[in-house]
């Protein structure tokens, strides 16, 4: 993975001082709540329903053990020894004195860490795919460009005060696990001619306003492609929208301007882009990042499949091996998904010991690489088919290693009202009880691959719109409703979920989910189906009727 | 309200004039580009000094036909959130290549000086200020990750120029 240099090292240094003397001023008086708020939003520094919550950064979500280890001191010393992982591939601590935020800054730092642009109006953190560099599927390795564009948008002089947040993506695979399409730019690395370049997508977003995003270029060689994005960024800069937040986003503009104006402008920008005005990334460079991301020396292992192995081993093992390994691009190896859904846990929270212990796993036995999901897992990238009995036996006395990766109990779930002043609805007790109605490992692997997600309010934070099966948090007159849709997705056919119909009360919400796999039991040909699939092959109405069938 | 420019302070001496206003006959002036454009030879033909103000919304390749002409151009930010000025001033300096003086004007915060600067501010308006914080702000960051109207040589390039680089892995 990506290492510091000097210069990255003496910059986010400074960046700390900075931030250092800001606190200072604000708690002195001398800075106004009004003229501090962006200048906290772009440290990664939010208010929130009862204490300041920090976001650290992780960069396309990698992370190497002290990195994790540092995570997890913080969570101990300045928090209340856990973290949550974000959606975003990040991670924040809920429970940290703003008085406090700079020394933790100055920890981050020591591990090559920061919190720079997870909030505000500014490009944030570049996600990317949580099996990039070791994924059969994908034609070469997106972390050096997610590296190449994090460094080009840290403190973007011109972008840091845009209408709204930017989120940018990028994949390389056939199959799109960073849900590109909802984001602000979709970055897909192609090749064509054996030259590699991007195919564009811009004006995706979730929100109030799910839309997916529009194909902008279907080539931009890769040696152009920041030159692209500052044309892209110039035009939503100088003309997305100011006056309504919610109508901000750059997806309101392609919409507004229609997909064929906005490609145009961005051409024309572009276009002018005289000599000067060009990035001119050096070779070197782009080799120098690329370096970074070899894969380590991993050993041959000639031997029989993993799939005959497993079967000397324990019926858990078995059940958690078929769920959480994803085959890898080198014969005998595997990437392993840990669970952060256990039974009882707010999804994507770890405490400190359990930070602790993936970080010595990784170490000992993941050739030291760690990453953060999007649907708020942690994946060892590299892990030997012989190694993993012995990795499930050391998650497993963490409560680590829960089977579930891509079930129905792997929720992808946002804080809603038990930690966020934007939330509507509470979203981790009730998805604590659709835990409980779903919490037969055979009943969850027998429904199969199905992405449940839940939001507290129409901010989405919790992806609900490209859920197979999404769920809303809304507030009626005081009283916590939540409003079903079904049949979205967040891949490569990424499409916004239909709403089935009126919000219900929370106790209905699980034996109405019950109802849906029921039915999707009935009409799926075989177990192979997967419910998307029978949605989008039998359409919303026998789903719809199961939401309220018992009303 | 005070103006900084190159490390010196001084009072604002020019009146603003807008479109619906009438240009007076002495004193400095900065009118709004649609005044200008309006009465180009009247305003320039002026014996005391002038400018023209763009707002975030307004074209700056408009003024090109005059632009090596003019000794000011203000950018307004109505507020420090409204981040528009930043690529007009970017459009000016770096692609119609405006050399002369690039002031900020509106509401900005003394935390933004840093990015007016690279964009390529050269003067400030700021409602109170301490000559040496803006020194301070200016110096914070040795480098900086991308190009921008600053001329300021970014990391990708330093990391090449003669200097060794840390060993992989």
């Amino acid at each position: 993975m990506y290492r510091y240099d000097e210069f990255d090292r003496t910059f986010v240094n400074e960046r700390v001082e900075q931030f250092r003397e800001q606190v200072e001023r604000r708690l002195r008086g001398e800075l106004a709540e009004e003229k501090f708020k962006p200048l906290r939003l772009q440290n990664g520094v939010y208010l929130q329903l009862h204490a300041y919550m920090l976001r650290v950064a992780i960069p396309y979500g990698q992370l190497n053990p002290n990195q994790m280890r540092m995570l997890a001191r913080i969570a101990r010393e300045y928090d209340r020894g856990y973290g949550h992982f974000t959606a975003r591939q990040n991670i924040q601590f809920n429970w940290i004195a703003l008085k406090d935020i700079p020394d933790v800054l100055a920890l981050l730092a020591e591990v090559e860490m920061h919190a720079i642009q997870t909030s505000g109006n500014c490009i944030r953190n570049v996600t990317t795919d949580h099996f990039a560099g070791v994924a059969q599927d994908e034609i070469c390795d997106p972390r050096p460009w997610c590296e190449i564009i994090r460094q080009w948008s840290t403190l973007h002089p011109e972008f840091g005060y845009l209408p709204r947040k930017f989120k940018i993506a990028v994949t390389a695979a056939d199959h799109d696990r960073a849900a590109i399409k909802v984001h602000d730019i979709g970055l897909q690395i192609i090749k064509r001619d054996g030259e590699v370049g991007f195919k564009v997508f811009v004006g995706g977003g979730q929100g109030r306003t799910p839309r997916i995003a529009v194909e902008v270029n279907s080539f931009v060689p890769e040696s152009n492609i920041l030159d692209y994005l500052e044309a892209i960024m110039r035009v939503y800069n100088r003309h997305g929208r100011r006056d309504n937040k919610y109508k901000a986003r750059i997806k309101i503009l392609v919409e507004s301007l229609g997909a064929d104006e906005f490609q145009k402008q961005v051409e024309a920008e572009y276009a002018a882009q005289g000599e000067t005005e060009k990035i001119a990334l050096p070779n070197e460079e782009i080799e120098r990042i690329h370096r970074y991301f070899e894969l380590p020396n991993l050993p041959e292992i000639e031997s029989e499949p993993l799939s005959e192995k497993v079967g000397t081993q324990s019926k858990d093992f078995r059940l958690w091996a078929s769920a959480n390994l994803n085959p890898h691009k080198v014969k005998g190896f595997n990437s392993v998904t840990v669970s952060l859904k256990p039974k009882g846990v707010a999804a994507g929270d770890a405490t400190d010991r359990q930070m602790e212990a993936i970080a010595d796993i990784a170490e000992k036995y993941g050739f030291n690489d760690i990453r953060v999901t999007h649907a708020q897992n942690i994946v060892l990238a590299n892990v030997s088919d012989d190694d993993a009995p012995k990795i499930f036996e050391e998650l497993k006395k963490h409560n680590l290693a829960t089977a579930n990766e891509g079930q129905i109990t792997d929720m992808i779930v946002c804080p809603g009202l038990d930690y966020c002043n934007l939330a509507n609805a509470r979203s981790i007790p009730l998805s604590k009880e659709i835990y409980n109605e779903f919490s037969d490992p055979s009943d969850a692997k027998d429904i199969g691959r199905l992405h449940l997600n839940i939001s507290g309010c129409i901010n989405a934070c919790g992806h609900h719109h490209v859920g197979h099966i999404g769920i809303l948090g809304v507030d009626r007159k005081g009283q916590e409703y939540y409003q079903i849709s079904l049949g979205g997705r967040a891949d490569q056919d990424a499409k916004v979920g239909q709403i089935t119909g009126p919000a219900i009360e929370s106790e209905k919400v699980p034996k109405a989910l019950r109802r849906i796999i029921e039915a999707y039991r009935s009409y799926r040909n075989n177990t192979e189906e997967p419910f998307i699939d029978v949605f989008d092959r039998v359409g919303q109405e026998p789903f719809k009727e199961a939401v309220y069938a018992d009303s | 309200m005070p103006i900084v420019k190159d490390s010196q302070i001084e009072e604002r001496r020019s009146v603003f004039v807008d479109i619906q206003s009438d240009i007076p006959s002495l004193g400095e002036i900065v009118v709004s580009i649609e005044k200008f454009i309006e009465n180009v030879d009247a305003v320039r033909n002026r014996q005391e000094g002038w400018g023209v103000r763009l707002n975030g919304d307004d074209e700056p390749s408009s003024l090109l036909p005059w632009l090596n002409t003019i000794n000011l151009i203000e950018v307004n930010f109505p507020k420090f959130s409204d981040g528009r000025g930043y690529s007009v001033a970017q459009v000016l300096r770096r692609r119609l290549g405006y050399q002369r003086e690039l002031r900020a004007v509106g509401d900005i915060a003394f935390d933004q000086i840093n990015y007016l600067y690279r964009c390529g501010f050269d003067a400030v308006e700021l409602d109170s200020v301490d000559i040496s914080h803006v020194g301070e702000a200016l110096e914070r960051f040795t480098n900086v990750y991308q190009p921008a109207a600053d001329q300021s040589v970014p990391i990708f390039q330093k990391r090449f120029s003669g200097r060794t680089v840390d060993a992989v892995h």
